[in-house]
């Protein structure tokens, strides 16, 4: 990067930080409940603990806005790196089965054989993310012609319809157990847990951090494979990395948020837009636009209907959809 | 002219109406239900309840001549007829005495046929099969979203048991007199019905029998509860201070496998704030078994009245 780009990125990059603590600030400011602007400040800097509004502030808002924060980077980091990789511009965490993987794991493991404890669930999230992945590329590969971006829509929809129809079985057959997840399920930020974000929080910061390790290398695997080893890639080594990364980050996402759709679809195409192909600017910038998207989103998900909330999962998929309407029209 | 054609006009609805009025055999008589009028026994001796909870469980509280209802399945256990099972004792439907007619969505029209009825009672959601229903036996279906009263009226009415009905309300209605003499001041006494569940608060109004004694009785209400239609779920813990009172009270579904301890944790994840509400520092926050207080019949509204008199009564809350 010339110095130029540089300092043009650097700028970019602080700002889009900025805008993510203003929406940090503005999630914790709104809510069901109407709390003056004085008071939230009072609640950061001097809370008090007979204060309710300073514990709505404190134990509520805050702690969602983080989980909004984490989720967002990882789901559209995990959509970057998975776009990057493949050279599929449809993919994502949602489309290629990863998540439906993660969140069928986590039912089943979970809810069916009772395993019950926070720190189980990013781990029995990632086994699932795994299979997903490997499942849907198995498949697509199968098909004539091989893994092509349609066929492992195709095969991403196949898997994630399987196995949707067993976690509905599953839920069918007892009802009562799975109940609880029923939030958890439409992708929803709310009533999380801190001791099931914190347990989840290695695997987020393990997931970014491979991905930045690995961006300049996903830039050259962007340019195709026989580029990126001509260049001195070990393509498979970087393959296996991002691999990993995915399936971490997707499943802490979904240990937090649930399946939350769209989000790794949307981020890195609009990113891609201001900083072009090189994944050292692309996964940072997904990284900070991801984490305000899905803040933003989430604000959006608390007030639209206030005091009654929505799932955040709806609105990204809302959100979502028609972007990837639009670029089943124009890039396939 | 025109005044004398509109005249002549409304002549003949006025005098085509009665015609067009059901007209129905000996020992029957028109009843008006969600479908529309239908021809049925004035005294029903077969009732067939095709939903237990909030038609078979009435009509047993009652005394109605139910005799076949639709039931439902237990995990390693004999079906059962919900409402009956925890408020009336009956373990299972062969406990009831009644003919099992299977799972009610959708019901199983053949079991019904075989069972013989006079008169079928099922639900607007079970519409699909009314007028294969209609073939067995006179069916009406029972509107929705009826107040209390209004749906021990309409399933007495039908079952031919209106005086007993009344008798029955007039019994309650003097056990509501003497809850309020024992009481004193209800009107003093804020009573807040306090449910969360993983999406947030959710409330609705006339629940079943505990909300019918609650109005009865005349507690004051948290403003949010009292100003509240049609009910909400998925309300943000926010607003949860909108939910104390004087005494709180909070469902639980033991049959469920709910219980305190289990409900309490998972409030403590969604929102451990809970605890400093008034109501629940005060110890006022009292648990009531949802599939009794909530059931329409009788016995419900009478152990309602009960649990809302041991835990307001003789006691000072300012």
């Amino acid at each position: 990067m010339n110095a130029t780009r540089t300092i043009f990125a650097a700028t970019g990059f602080w700002l889009c930080l900025g805008g993510v603590v203003l929406a940090f600030l503005w999630h914790i400011s709104v809510g069901a409940k109407a709390i003056p602007l004085g008071v939230v400040w009072q609640a950061i800097t001097a809370p008090q603990d007979g204060v309710f509004d300073h514990v709505v502030v404190r134990d509520l808002r805050m702690p969602r806005a983080i989980f909004a924060i984490s989720v967002g980077a990882a789901l559209s980091v995990a959509g970057a790196l998975m776009q990057g990789v493949t050279r599929n511009p449809l993919a994502e965490p949602g489309i290629l089965g990863l998540m439906a993987g993660a969140t069928f794991a986590v039912i089943i493991g979970i809810g069916w054989f009772g395993l019950a404890g926070s720190a189980y669930v990013p781990l029995f999230a990632a086994i699932g993310a795994l299979i997903g992945a490997v499942l849907v590329w198995t498949i697509a590969s199968a098909a004539p012609g091989g893994a092509t971006p349609l066929t492992l829509i195709l095969s991403g929809a196949a898997v994630g319809g399987f196995l949707y129809a067993i976690e509905s079985a599953a839920i069918l057959l007892n009802e009562d157990t799975f109940r609880n997840f029923r939030v958890w399920l439409s992708g929803s930020l709310t009533g999380r847990d801190m001791q099931t974000y914190l347990w989840a929080l290695p695997w987020f910061i393990a997931g970014l951090i491979a991905a930045l390790v690995i961006a300049r290398q996903v830039t050259a695997l962007a340019m195709g494979e026989e580029t990126a080893a001509g260049l001195g890639v070990d393509t498979f080594r970087i393959k296996v990395i991002a691999l990993g990364a995915v399936v971490v980050l997707t499943a802490a996402a979904v240990s937090v948020a649930g399946p939350l759709g769209f989000v790794g679809l949307v981020i890195p195409h609009v990113v891609r837009l201001f900083v072009g192909s090189d994944y050292r600017l692309i996964v940072p910038f997904s990284a900070i636009v991801g984490a305000g998207y899905v803040t933003v989103v989430d604000i959006a998900a608390r007030v639209v209907l206030a005091p009654v909330e929505i799932s955040t999962g709806i609105v990204t998929t809302m959100l979502g959809a028609p972007m990837f309407i639009w670029l089943v029209r124009a890039k396939l | 002219m025109k005044p004398l054609y509109g005249a002549f006009a409304a002549a003949l609805v006025l005098f085509a109406t009665p015609a067009l009025a059901l007209d129905c055999d000996v020992g029957m008589r028109a009843f008006t239900h969600a479908a529309g009028e239908t021809c049925i026994p004035e005294n029903p001796q077969r009732i067939a309840s095709l939903r237990d909870d909030d038609v078979t469980t009435p009509l047993m509280d009652m005394g109605a001549a139910v005799f076949a209802t639709v039931s439902r399945e237990a995990e390693g256990g004999p079906r059962w007829v919900r409402g009956a099972a925890d408020i009336l004792g009956y373990a299972s439907v062969a406990d009831t005495g009644l003919i099992d007619l299977g799972g009610h969505n959708p019901p199983d029209v053949e079991a019904v046929a075989a069972a013989g009825p006079d008169l079928i009672i099922m639900r607007g959601y079970q519409i699909d099969v009314l007028d294969q229903l209609q073939t067995v036996a006179p069916t009406i279906v029972m509107p929705d979203d009826m107040p209390f009263f209004d749906h021990m009226a309409w399933l007495a009415d039908a079952a031919g048991i209106q005086d007993r009905f009344d008798a029955e309300r007039a019994a309650y209605q003097t056990r509501i007199a003497a809850a309020k003499q024992r009481i004193g001041d209800p009107g003093a006494i804020v009573v807040s019905r306090f449910d969360m569940w993983d999406d947030g608060l959710w409330y609705y109004p006339n629940w079943g029998a505990i909300d019918q004694v609650i109005n009865d009785i005349g507690f004051a209400k948290p403003a949010l509860q009292a100003e509240e239609p049609e009910g909400f779920n998925g309300m943000s813990v926010e607003r949860i201070q909108e939910f104390d009172g004087d005494v709180m009270l909070a469902s639980i579904a033991p049959r469920w496998d709910q219980t305190e301890a289990m409900l309490s944790a998972q409030w403590d994840g969604l929102a451990p704030f809970w605890r400093d509400l008034d109501g629940v520092r005060t110890g006022n926050l009292f648990w009531y078994e949802r599939d009794i207080m909530v059931g329409y019949t009788f016995e419900s509204l009478n152990r309602s009245i009960d649990l809302l008199t041991v835990v307001t009564a003789g006691r000072d809350f300012n």
